[in-house]
């Protein structure tokens, strides 16, 4: 089994943040479009995923809801609050931020 | 928004616990579902498809707890299992539970109660400004102990003195019938006649109207205002707001309401409020008698002041001492004054005494709290004692339960958060407890203190800061203690802990029957202290007073208050003393100036015809009485007759005296005949000639000392203010109440009949202290004992518990099973004596401390020692019977196969 890449610290609530920014999204979905928009170089550790989810909605930036999904049962979809689209924005920033820094120190070095 | 989504969340995982978890986890199941499908879809056979799933999730436990923590509410629920614990805990031994909780309880609702009496009655600040600046005045000389009676004259003189006062008030108490203009019957009130800048020193403000000012203070009988109290405002006029400009009749003299003083404010004193005050300037006008402002010889005013800022009570006694000097300076220049008379003015003193928690008039007052403070302490601190030594033997109990949950696994600080959550649990039920005891015995307290008057203001409520110590107290003991077994564990060998049953644990035990010592001390103390008090109140019951007084009924008439003139009086008196007489199951009737058993005294000087009365000695005390007085009272007569109608006004002045009277003043000689007066003229020859000698007995108070008193008759004195009449009945004196009020009624309705109740009520109110700390002490005692015997009986029943097998062996051997019982017993019994040898020296300190209080018994009373221990052995006996017989009774080979 391919080890999935470490996830930088912090950077798993981007991830799901903005996986569900555009639709609402079941613990399942989320992982597999994570995984789906790396090309597969990104994985998320499948169990780490939930606790991640549980804590951001008890920050109040996601809502989550039970209904009817595409993997034939009830499921808890999760979707973005308002306050989770300006916290997206803020993290998208930051992301922004130190990636542009990152490259600017390889490209330099 | 956010907010109340996130609180939404928060309170759901709280109490919806169960579905936040469960909906955890069919997420997670769901999850692991697909894994498996793409596993089988890869073509994976079932079970190694479903455990690699399971691998690449993670560890599902692990799991639930990260997500629960990220719920934020962990602890909580940690909180919500340890208090389920500790509740089933504390059901499963309900008599641990049942014991901590009233210990706790009476230690906090008990101790609460009481405290609040004292520190109402006696701590608290005045409600006045800058109260530490009040002072009262007193004087005394060789021949007086300090006395607070002042003349208007030498008050005037103290207040016009350059002293180091802001200002001084002078105070003198009455009672008035009162009658308001809306046509209620006129009714008895309590007042004090108050010098005009009264309010303003005090720094009081009016809650209605307008208060004093020293312009209510200038001219004898022209301030026909009054202001009423708080409380009398709303008890008799509805708390009208239109009351001022109101006019009364207070002892018929036209009078207008001008204010309200505010409520808590009581005058100089605390709890006690006089229903009105009235400008001093209209004592002749309320009381209908000639004016005592410019009397030199009438000692009537209590006189209290302001210091100024920075002067001491020395530097105030020695401006003031000026003053009294000067006016007792006059009469020693009087021709044919004695060299002793010279001493006694010359002797005369004054002191400032502080009143910053109110005029305390009663000086026995202060030593009478301490001693109810002693007793409120010791059961705070036995009730302590008691928690503790039941949290540590409960503490031994749990020792191998502890070391299991250690050896599991468990954190300590996890563990110590358990028993800190038990022992908040505890203490939370007995401070609940304590606190309904508080609330329910406050008015219960007051009442035994403080009886029911109307004037009484002082609130039951539980005082808070008093609340809260004892609160703090308790808790604190049992938090502490019941850590004892966190403590323990923390010292623990694992393996040793859960073999704790096998050793001998016997030098374990020596914090716990150390505990047992000092709380048998302590309960011995109690029990000491109530059989002295208990012993008090039995003798001032039986005590011989000298008269009769079952079947007696007192109660006070004011005709003057009424209208009636000096000389209507005595007519309207001899009237209804007739109409009382015919009343059905009255035998007879009469009257006196001075009632009895009411703490009251009149001094008086005295001449006799051919005796030199010795001057540094205090006068007898008297009194004017009615006819047939001695035999209504039932006073036996030694000698002669007692006064009867003959006696009247314009016939030969008599007089009757007692045999203390008799045996000081004329020792041997035949006293019949002697004549007497009240001092007066030396030339004159004396007045009065004694016709009889009455019985000694008891005048003021159950505590007198044999004093030496004489009579004269009531026609034949000028006492006509405050008359109270005795009835003696053929039965119960209660059952004649409504046929005498009647019979006044009939004579005249508007002469109000005062403190109308039987002479054992009467002398009973004089006794209420000693009845209350009586009643305290011995409540307190037995409960003492019977929390002592309860760590007893629990320290003797782990004992048995854990010698069960040596026991055994002693048994097998060939002990004797009462050689075995007092084997057990034996251990305990040093400790117990120890705790009585630690009592005597406590309780030879303590009842020395009360000596003032007891009556007829002496400090350390045998009877009450021996009745003190006598009830703790019996009790202590109890509570080692049942483990001594448990011990004697093992079966060696059931105790040998234990383990």
């Amino acid at each position: 089994m391919p080890k999935p890449s470490d996830l930088l610290q912090g950077t798993l609530d981007l991830l799901i943040l903005k996986s569900i920014a555009r639709e609402p999204l079941h613990g399942w979905g989320i992982a597999k479009r994570i995984q789906l928009l790396s090309n597969d170089v990104l994985s998320v550790q499948q169990g780490s995923l939930y606790p991640a989810l549980h804590r951001l909605e008890h920050q109040g930036w996601i809502e989550a809801e039970w209904r009817s999904s595409d993997l034939g049962r009830e499921a808890k979809f999760y979707s973005l609050t308002r306050d989770g689209r300006k916290q997206l924005s803020r993290e998208l920033q930051t992301w922004d931020r130190l990636s542009s820094a990152v490259r600017l120190v390889i490209e330099r070095a | 928004m956010r907010i109340l989504r996130i609180l939404r969340l928060r309170l759901r995982s709280l109490f919806a616990r169960s579905t936040a978890e469960a909906e955890a986890r069919r997420e997670m199941d769901l999850h692991v579902e697909q894994l498996m499908r793409e596993k089988l879809a890869a073509g994976m056979a079932p079970a190694e498809a479903r455990s690699a799933a399971l691998r690449e999730m993670g560890n599902l436990g692990q799991l639930a707890d990260r997500s629960r923590d990220a719920r934020g509410v962990r602890y909580l629920h940690d909180l919500a299992d340890d208090l389920g614990f500790a509740l089933r805990l504390l059901r499963k031994s309900p008599a641990f539970t049942a014991v901590s909780v009233l210990s706790l309880g009476l230690g906090i609702g008990a101790n609460t109660a009481i405290f609040t009496l004292i520190k109402r009655s006696y701590l608290e600040m005045l409600p006045v400004r800058d109260p530490e600046q009040m002072v009262r005045i007193t004087r005394s000389n060789i021949n007086s102990p300090e006395s607070s009676s002042f003349t208007y004259p030498l008050y005037r003189e103290m207040r016009e003195a350059p002293a180091p006062f802001e200002g001084l008030i002078c105070t003198a108490g009455g009672l008035v019938s009162l009658v308001g203009a809306d046509g209620v019957a006129a009714e008895s009130i309590s007042i004090q006649l108050v010098s005009g800048n009264f309010h303003q020193l005090l720094g009081v403000r009016p809650l209605v109207g307008r208060l004093f000012t020293p312009d209510d203070d200038r001219h004898p009988g022209a301030h026909p205002v009054i202001v009423l109290s708080h409380n009398y405002w709303r008890r008799r006029f509805a708390s009208d707001p239109e009351i001022v400009g109101k006019r009364v009749r207070v002892n018929t003299h036209p009078m207008t309401v001008i204010g309200v003083s505010p409520p808590g404010f009581d005058g100089l004193g605390h709890g006690w409020s006089p229903d009105a005050v009235i400008p001093v300037m209209m004592q002749a006008q309320v009381y209908q008698s000639r004016s005592s402002l410019e009397d030199r010889e009438h000692w009537w005013l209590n006189v209290a002041g302001r210091l100024k800022v920075g002067t001491t009570h020395r530097q105030a006694e020695l401006a003031l001492l000026p003053q009294v000097r000067a006016y007792f300076q006059e009469r020693t220049q009087q021709p044919g004054t004695s060299a002793y008379v010279r001493s006694m003015y010359e002797s005369n003193r004054v002191q400032v005494r502080p009143m910053a928690t109110g005029w305390h008039r009663d000086p026995a007052s202060a030593a009478n709290s301490m001693a109810l403070l002693g007793i409120t302490g010791i059961v705070l601190f036995a009730a302590c004692l008691n928690l503790a030594n039941l949290l540590l033997a409960r503490a031994s109990a749990r020792r191998s339960e502890i070391a299991m949950r250690l050896a599991l696994g468990a954190g300590r600080f996890r563990l110590l958060r358990q028993l800190l959550t038990e022992s908040l649990l505890l203490a939370v039920l007995g401070a609940g407890f304590g606190l309904a005891l508080a609330f329910a015995s406050g008015p219960f307290v007051l009442r035994l203190a403080k009886g029911d008057d109307p004037q009484l203001t002082q609130s039951a409520m539980p005082d808070l800061t008093v609340l809260l110590f004892t609160l703090a107290v308790a808790t604190v003991c049992g938090v502490l203690f019941g850590l004892a077994p966190a403590w323990q564990a923390a010292r623990m060998e694992l393996n040793q802990g859960i073999g704790a049953r096998r050793t001998a644990a016997g030098t374990k035990l020596l914090g716990r029957k150390m505990l047992l010592s000092a709380q048998i001390a302590l309960t011995l103390l109690l029990l000491a202290g109530a059989g002295l008090f208990v012993r008090t109140l039995r003798n001032m019951r039986t005590a011989d007073l000298g008269f009769a007084p079952e079947h007696l009924l007192q109660l006070t008439l004011m005709p003057r208050n009424a209208g009636y003139s000096n000389a209507q009086v005595l007519p309207y008196m001899h009237q209804t003393i007739e109409r009382i007489r015919s009343v059905p199951g009255v035998r007879s009737a009469s009257l006196a100036a001075v009632p009895v058993m009411a703490n009251g005294s009149w001094g008086s000087a005295l001449r006799i015809q051919g005796v030199t009365i010795p001057e540094n000695q205090r006068g007898p005390d008297r009194n004017a009485v009615g006819p047939r007085y001695f035999s209504t009272m039932g006073i036996p007569m030694v000698l002669g007759r007692e006064f009867d109608e003959r006696d009247g006004e314009a016939a030969p002045k008599v007089a009757i005296v007692n045999e203390a009277f008799v045996r000081f003043y004329f020792g041997n000689q035949n006293p019949l005949g002697r004549r007497i007066d009240q001092g007066g003229d030396p030339k004159e020859p004396p007045r009065f000639t004694i016709v009889g000698v009455a019985k000694d007995g008891k005048y003021r108070g159950v505590r007198d000392e044999t004093t030496r008193f004489w009579y004269i008759p009531v026609d034949q004195s000028t006492m006509r203010n405050f008359l109270t009449v005795y009835v003696r009945t053929t039965g119960d004196p209660a059952r004649a109440i409504a046929g005498v009020r009647r019979a006044i009624a009939d004579v005249d309705a508007n002469v109000a009949a005062l403190n109308v109740r039987t002479l054992e009520a009467q002398i009973a109110e004089g006794q209420r202290f000693e009845r209350m700390i009586a009643w305290l002490a011995a409540f307190f005692g037995v409960l003492a004992a019977a929390l002592a015997a309860i760590g007893l009986y629990g320290i003797l029943s782990y004992l048995v518990n854990q010698r069960q097998r040596e026991i055994g062996v002693r048994l097998a051997l060939g002990a004797t099973p009462m050689a075995v019982a007092r084997l057990v017993v034996s251990s305990v019994a040093a400790w117990t004596a120890l705790g009585i040898v630690l009592a005597l020296p406590a309780i030879y300190y303590g009842s020395n401390a009360v000596r003032d209080i007891l009556f007829e018994v002496r400090p350390m009373d045998p009877l009450a020692l021996l009745c003190a221990a006598g009830t703790l052995a019996g009790v202590a006996s109890l509570a080692a019977w049942l483990p001594a017989r448990r011990a004697a009774s093992v079966e060696p080979a059931v105790a040998l196969r234990i383990e």
